[in-house]
């Protein structure tokens, strides 16, 4: 019995939701560090894009297609998926020195992205909550 | 251990600001010295802030590669000094007056100097919010088995 029949692909989703926005984390806090740099190009990950990347590309934690009325997830899978790394070029106007950063939406970024991991983090352990009770049995 | 790689880029941050807060408090407390070790009077200093590369950054195994070059830390790489355009003040009794009575003041504008300590120290305090948030999501983490 593999591991994924006992804890379902909720969980692979989940997970890979968590790096994601870990990773994500790391590339605000780039920015917030650099904020003062000149030349510096304000980095992002498109987030939503990478997990339905993932999704399509993952074996684990792809969709099973057993009725022709299910949805299919659109796009071609690719196995080599990698991170978009996105720049942003758009000049900033209060700063002349070729930096991008723009701190407040720096700063926004981090909460909703802490956000969303405390979310998925509780969700994992409420799915891990719910196997304890069904191995306890009451 | 990717959380690791997050506080060392903020880490850096706060080291290289705090270079510069030093920097700019050394250009406050100088602003009328006339006299230096090396002669003349004190030149004022910027300290100018680089992008680093982080020494271990974390394993995403399938964006790694991508990541690994984009994250950045900073540094303060170099502190400069400014050689040209000292104030010109007449003042024929002091001591350091030239032949028409001028004294050479470093030239450091004041106003200047506040607004970049400002700015210096809320770059800080963004700094320490997002290793505030870095440590509570790696206590999140920490505590899903729980």
């Amino acid at each position: 019995m593999s591991d994924s029949e006992i804890f379902g692909k909720t969980i692979d989703v989940l997970k890979s939701s968590m790096d994601m926005r870990a990773a994500r984390h790391l590339a605000i806090s780039s920015n917030i560090a650099n904020y003062e740099t000149p030349n510096y190009k304000a980095k992002d990950l498109k987030f939503d894009k990478v997990l339905a990347d993932e999704i399509r590309s993952n074996d684990a934690i792809k969709l099973n297609v057993t009725n022709p009325k299910h949805f299919i997830p659109s796009g071609t899978p690719n196995s080599s998926t990698g991170v978009t790394v996105e720049e942003n070029n758009t000049a900033n106007m209060d700063k002349n020195n070729g930096n991008t950063v723009n701190i407040d939406q720096e700063m926004v970024k981090l909460a909703e992205n802490g956000i969303m991991y405390d979310a998925l983090s509780q969700i994992i352990a409420r799915q891990f909550n719910s196997l304890k009770d069904v191995i306890k049995g009451y | 251990m990717d959380f690791l790689t997050a506080l060392q880029v903020s880490s850096s941050a706060l080291d290289a600001q705090r270079v510069k807060m030093n920097t700019i408090a050394s250009n406050l407390a100088n602003a009328e010295t006339t006299r230096t070790p090396e002669g003349g009077p004190y030149k004022k200093k910027t300290a100018v802030l680089t992008a680093t590369e982080i020494n271990n950054p974390g394993g995403f195994k399938n964006f790694k590669d991508a990541l690994e070059q984009s994250i950045k830390g900073v540094k303060v790489s170099e502190i400069t000094e400014d050689n040209e355009s000292y104030k010109m003040k007449y003042e024929p009794g002091s001591p350091d007056a030239d032949e028409k009575g001028y004294v050479k003041l470093p030239n450091i504008n004041l106003m200047e100097e506040m607004v970049n300590m400002m700015s210096s120290s809320r770059a800080y305090e963004a700094n320490v919010t997002a290793i505030n948030a870095t440590k509570s999501m790696a206590q999140k983490a920490l505590d899903i088995g729980k």
